[in-house]
């Protein structure tokens, strides 16, 4: 019979189970008590690295907690609604994240900002708000600002702001901006900014009878307008009047003790109409036509007519941006066609400054290339166009498109035919 | 913290007589894993230690015993590596037996393979090594082995038929390992 050959592997796996183990050489008793008492000791090493690990996750969690709260952000993507805080008489829509801390100890209310965007709808005169890159001190109004990285930017909705920046000092007026952070203001604080202003206008327009009569212009009516909720555009005139003027004479009087009667008596300026206006600007005097437009007093039917004039002052000025906030402005307080008319041209100076997508969002929101909009051919072409500019190919294919089949031989037949072959090309 | 670990083996109905029964247990799986080693002792007493350490955490996932033997290979393991690390003085001492005394050089010649098998083991990576001696040299069943590694059969018998080509090949290249089988026969 024959034996299979075992493998040494197989031998020596035999060998080794079968090796005897060597007697110990202490106890079985002392082993366990040592093993007992180490065992123990490092059971304690063991428990409390635990703990300390617990501890430095919560730590690590709670700091990354106090991280993200404290981390600076865009102010737009924070949050949607704004949280209202009462200082006094003014009220502040601040949006999440935002850095306010309020000092009042003085005689005009200094609210620092170091972060963050927040709408002001401000009665108290003087009413400062210290931002990194300057101050922004109130004159009875409705504005933004939006601090982000240590720059600001300010927003006016209605009345007068003056802008100390660190190497200048600008008033602003309804609609004009100021500043060089690039964020945009929170929609629900334009929306919030908006419904202020108009509010403004409608308690302007039922105090107006009041401030028109002649006695009214004394001490009386100025303590009835700098506590009153009057127009912000009223009372950056009369304040300008009353109180300091635009920049110049602002140390006149201070806001908060309107006791100066000498002020008061100052002639009154009769505010120019809107035939005046439209003569300033058909003469090309657009700089007079502007500083006019600031002086006037428009009825809130009439405020669309004034924000569509200072559109034209400020196009003819060369301020696109500023224009363009103008005719939005105007689009606001005209009923839909007009509204589309003031969009098409507020679309065209975002355009002109740079802001397609800015031009953009004024096509759609004032309905300029709708169907049967009086500017329809002009603002699908433009629409087209701008979608080709901020590298939306295939809907400015479609726009372009569109405005072959609904307008075969319009003025823009060629540029979106052209804007057709380039996107062809492109793909 | 005796008192505490000893209220933990009593929840585990394990009293003196059962763990000194590890002990002896312990004894012998770490001989077969580690070779005959002059710190056997040492390395039975650092298992103990583990073991008192781990049952703080035992769930009864598998028995004490299955759990023990687990704790005790991967805690020789360990040490193995600190002390090769640490020193490359590998002290063989077996046991004689009374064949060995009737045949000095024949026992000579035995312990110095087995010494020359357990560097050959020492190529192994661990995973292998614990399948091979649990399947090999301790003889359990591969469900028990398994159950001892925590794995499944499959990866069991994969890893214990890695291991069984690694050693082939080793000794095939160990010249004197490779005559054993003839010289046995």
């Amino acid at each position: 019979m024959n034996r299979t050959p075992r493998s040494a592997l197989d031998i020596l796996t035999e060998a080794a189970s079968a090796q005897r183990v060597p007697p110990p050489k202490v106890s079985d008793e002392e082993i366990l008590r040592e093993a007992f008492v180490r065992g123990g000791a490092r059971l304690r090493r063991v428990r409390r690295r635990r703990g300390i690990a617990a501890g430095a996750v919560v730590l690590c969690a709670l700091a990354a907690m106090a991280l993200l709260a404290w981390w600076p952000r865009g102010p737009a993507d924070v949050m949607t609604t704004p949280v209202s805080l009462a200082l006094g008489e003014d009220v502040v829509h601040a949006m999440a994240g935002t850095v306010l801390d309020s000092d009042r100890s003085g005689c005009a209310p200094v609210v620092r900002m170091t972060e963050g965007a927040a709408l002001f709808d401000v009665r108290t005169i003087g009413f400062t708000v210290a931002v990194p890159d300057g101050t922004v001190r109130v004159r009875g109004t409705v504005f933004t600002v939006v601090v982000a990285s240590g720059l600001s930017r300010v927003d006016v909705y209605e009345g007068t702001v003056e802008v100390s920046s660190r190497d200048e000092v600008v008033v602003l007026t309804a609609g004009e901006r100021f500043g060089g952070n690039r964020h945009a203001v929170p929609d629900a604080l334009v929306l919030q900014g908006r419904l202020a202003a108009r509010e403004r206008a409608r308690s302007a327009r039922e105090d107006r009878p009041q401030l028109s009569e002649p006695a009214s212009a004394g001490v009386e009516g100025f303590q009835h307008r700098s506590s009153g909720p009057a127009s912000p555009r009223d009372r950056g005139v009369e304040e300008s009047v009353l109180l300091a003027g635009p920049v110049e004479r602002r140390s006149v009087a201070s806001p908060t003790t309107p006791t100066a009667p000498t002020t008061l008596r100052e002639p009154r300026v009769e505010p120019p109409s809107l035939e005046a206006v439209r003569a300033l600007l058909e003469a090309g005097r657009h700089q007079d036509a502007r500083d006019a437009i600031l002086r006037a007093r428009p009825t809130d039917d009439a405020q669309g007519e004034w924000a569509l004039l200072e559109g034209d002052a400020e196009r003819g000025l060369r301020a696109a941006d500023r224009a363009a906030a103008a005719y939005e402005r105007a689009a606001t307080h005209f009923p839909p066609t007009r509204a589309a008319v003031a969009g098409y041209l507020a679309a065209v100076q975002f355009a002109a400054a740079g802001a397609p997508v800015e031009a953009l969002a004024a096509i759609e929101r004032w309905h300029v290339a709708e169907r049967g909009a009086p500017l329809e051919e002009r603002g699908v072409a433009l629409r087209a166009t701008l979608l080709a500019r901020t590298g939306r190919d295939r809907e400015a294919r479609t726009s372009a498109r569109a405005y072959l089949l609904a307008f075969p031989s319009g003025e823009a037949r060629a540029r979106m035919q052209r804007l057709l072959e380039e996107a062809s090309v492109s793909d | 913290m005796r008192r505490a670990s000893a209220e933990r083996l009593g929840e585990l109905q394990l009293d003196d007589a059962a763990l000194q029964g590890l002990i002896a247990d312990a004894r012998r799986w770490i001989a077969h894993y580690a070779g005959p080693r002059s710190d056997l002792d040492d390395l039975v007493q650092e298992a103990m230690v583990e073991l008192v350490v781990a049952l703080e955490s035992f769930r009864g996932e598998s028995s004490v015993r299955t759990f023990a033997h687990r704790v005790v290979l991967r805690t020789t393991a360990r040490e193995l590596q600190r002390r090769r690390r640490t020193s490359r003085e590998v002290m063989v001492q077996a046991v004689p037996s009374a064949d060995d005394l009737l045949d000095p050089e024949r026992a000579l010649a035995g312990r110095r393979s087995l010494a020359r098998f357990y560097v050959a083991l020492d190529g192994l990576s661990d995973k292998l090594r614990r399948a091979f001696v649990l399947c090999a040299i301790e003889q359990l069943s591969h469900q028990e082995a398994a159950d001892v590694e925590g794995v499944n059969l499959e990866t069991l018998r994969a890893r214990l038929k890695r291991a069984r080509a690694v050693l082939e090949e080793a000794l095939a290249r160990d010249q004197v390992l490779a005559t054993y089988s003839r010289r046995s026969q």
